[in-house]
């Protein structure tokens, strides 16, 4: 088979996994070396799906021993199956980089043979990749669950980011669906990821010239609605991934169906779940919210508005914001107002009061907000602070906004 | 009468400018360029001889009196393709140096404003082309990229290239303006392109290309289609350039003359 075939099956039974984002580094490039990283994050391209391109993302192989029925590359299911060898893949991989294609390498893989065996061939990769072609640019991989600590270890030496997806929100869910693994299985690399990386940091403190453990820290993934669990059960889970394996992204993928087996759903779930638990997620990392303000226990997330108006919208004693004078989390709680539009307000402010114009000005968007915040005051317009109202006007005419627009994460089943 | 003032379209020209309204006390209502200007009867003209001494004290204060900041805007709003820049660039930098490190808090000022919107769609422009712009292996092992922007950014453009392919020698092309950025390794020089450029491909090259080509393809999600949004996010004028729709166009890789 040739590497043209190779590369097609591979990145198409990679197309399943989200994280492909090579933020969260900054290394000047060196002397003598190719590449550098910016932790702002480079997309090269965008595909016909919308979704940014910024990083090689193939897996080392399908062919895998495992039977994960939420998976295309199951054993028992009939695709095409292809490894590549780790000079081929080393090759593409820094070509494509020289011609500025893409940003870097998200090198996962299907488990063949062992664990073991194939962690040390993720190992070859990027041996190869760092070593003989001094590549200085940016690396995530997959750690495989069931691999020895060591190899996990080297490995870790040579990326920016490590990640072991979670796949299914419960371990029931795990063990109906995916047999072979189990949450220790999944959770132990995590827990050691983390741990080096804490270590890690200790050692560079004493030795400078320490390498540098996945500097751009660990990230999961797990797939939404093949199973049952509420959003309020996967928040949660994010949060904990958080605050316990210092977890620096969670990616949510709307399952898409790809085998028949009974105990999965047949149609995928809407995309706009997927969205609306991003936006979650958001609150969560950057607005200062916890799960619990987010959601009751059991209960879902509002499909026709975002979930910071939910919120607003149960906690409606707490507006309206005056504009020249609330704080920092005050302003971040105003639906449709952003990071950025909270730090231009707080900058301008500080020269001159504000009123509506000056915030249209600064290209603050009030289709939202402008229902929950007063200037010097005064509201705008005629508005009311009756929830039922506000329901009405948020959600109609889509004002909620364009999911599809926003979405730029999709996918179906997994790899590993 | 009003005032005009006529320069060379230099940074440091301008730069004199700025010189010249606190020294010589000539406050311009427009700014043009000396070589090409409308003449009328209305205004007065002035020539503003463009000064290297002038400009690096006028550079210096704004960054001691005002900020490292103000002068990245500037370069890049004078990068920027925004007819009648100068004149907002001007007032801008003159009440710099009336409120001081807070200026850019002003934006209700329009000099403000403007100033930092077109210094920011130019930053972009070229941040975009960080991420679009493709090389190219030619014969010789030189790569080569071309491109044509719509603001003159081939300079802040060819130093993010110069760091991350510290040991590749490659030349950017802006075919609009017919210049190049010729980087060998060591430095890198700009100047005009000559009329005979010459590309031949690698033989390697070309399959690669088809690789990356076969990649962009297989990397999206059919029933996930979204050309509505890969448009916002890639407008068309950039594809022009990029080996994967050059790729998918005609179905074989381009090979330049
Ligand atoms: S999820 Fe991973 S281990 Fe399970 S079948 Fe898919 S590739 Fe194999």
């Amino acid at each position: 088979m040739d590497v043209f075939q190779k590369l097609r099956i591979l990145t198409m039974a990679a197309r399943y996994d989200v994280a492909c984002t090579s933020s969260g580094v900054t290394r000047e490039a060196k002397p003598g070396h190719l590449g550098n990283a910016e932790a702002a994050g480079i997309c090269h391209s965008f595909a016909s799906d919308g979704r940014c391109i910024a990083l090689l993302k193939v897996l080392f192989t399908n062919f895998c021993i495992y039977d994960c029925q939420y998976c295309v590359n199951r054993r028992s299911n009939d695709v095409e199956r292809a490894a590549f060898t780790p000079e081929e893949l080393a090759d593409i991989m820094i070509n494509f980089y020289k011609r500025n294609y893409i940003e870097g390498l998200f090198l996962s893989s299907a488990i063949i043979k062992s664990p073991n065996y194939t962690m040390e061939l993720l190992y070859a990769v990027l041996k190869l990749v760092r070593e003989k072609y001094k590549f200085n640019g940016y690396i995530h991989v997959k750690a495989i669950p069931g691999a020895d600590p060591e190899l996990i270890n080297a490995t870790g030496l040579l990326a920016d980011r490590m990640s072991v997806n979670i796949e299914l929100p419960s371990q029931e869910s795990l063990k109906l669906l995916a047999p072979d693994k189990t949450k220790e299985s999944i959770t132990k690399p995590m827990g050691l990821i983390k741990s080096n990386i804490i270590k890690n940091k200790e050692e560079i403190v004493l030795f400078k010239s320490a390498p540098k453990y996945v500097p751009a820290g660990q990230s999961t993934q797990l797939i939404v609605g093949a199973t049952k669990e509420s959003d309020k059960t996967i928040i949660n889970l994010s949060e904990n991934l958080y605050n316990i394996y210092n977890m620096k992204r969670v990616f949510y993928s709307a399952y898409l169906p790809v085998s028949n087996f009974p105990l999965l759903p047949q149609v995928a779930p809407p995309l706009l779940r997927e969205h609306r638990l991003y936006q979650a997620d958001w609150l969560l990392r950057y607005y200062g919210f916890n799960a619990d303000e987010i959601l009751e226990d059991g209960e879902d997330l509002n499909l026709n508005m975002d979930p910071k108006c939910q919120w607003a919208l149960k906690h409606i004693d707490k507006f309206p914001v005056e504009i020249n004078t609330a704080g920092y989390y005050e302003l971040l709680r105003v639906p449709g107002i952003g990071v950025a539009s909270v730090l231009k307000i707080l900058n301008s402010r500080k020269a001159h009061n504000l009123d509506f114009d000056n915030l249209k000005k600064l290209n603050v968007v009030l289709k939202r907000a402008k229902y929950f915040i007063t200037c010097n005051g005064k509201m705008m317009g005629q508005t009311t602070l009756d929830p039922e109202t506000l329901y009405l006007k948020l959600t109609e005419n889509k004002i909620g906004e364009k999911y599809e627009q926003l979405s730029l994460f999709s996918l179906g089943g997994a790899a590993t | 009468m009003t005032v005009t003032v006529l320069f060379d379209g230099t940074f440091d020209g301008f730069l004199t400018i700025i010189h010249n309204h606190f020294y010589k006390k000539i406050r311009p209502d427009y700014i043009e360029l000396e070589d090409c200007y409308q003449q009328r009867f209305d205004t007065n003209y002035y020539l503003a001889r463009t000064d290297v001494d002038k400009a690096s004290t006028v550079l210096n204060a704004i960054l001691e009196k005002i900020s490292g900041d103000m002068a990245n805007t500037l370069y890049y709003a004078f990068l920027s393709a925004s007819p009648g820049r100068f004149i907002y660039m001007y007032k801008y930098v003159v009440l710099g140096f009336k409120h001081g490190k807070g200026i850019d808090k002003h934006l209700h000022e329009d000099c403000v404003l403007n100033t930092i919107n077109i210094a920011r769609k130019a930053s972009r422009e070229r941040g975009r082309l960080v991420e679009f712009l493709r090389f190219s292996e030619t014969r010789t092992g030189v790569f080569y990229a071309d491109i044509s922007p719509e603001n003159n950014i081939l300079a802040p453009l060819a130093d993010f290239f110069t760091k991350r392919f510290m040991n590749m020698q490659f030349m950017i092309h802006d075919v609009k303006r017919g210049l190049v950025a010729v980087y060998d390794t060591k430095e890198c020089v700009f100047h005009e392109a000559p009329d005979d450029i010459e590309v031949l491909l690698s033989n390697e090259e070309i399959s690669y290309q088809k690789l990356w080509g076969g990649y962009y393809e297989t990397a999206a999600n059919p029933e996930r289609a979204n050309k509505k949004l890969q448009r916002l996010l890639l407008p068309l004028k950039y594809r022009k350039h990029m080996t994967e729709f050059k790729y998918i166009d005609d179905k074989k890789p381009i090979i330049k003359r």
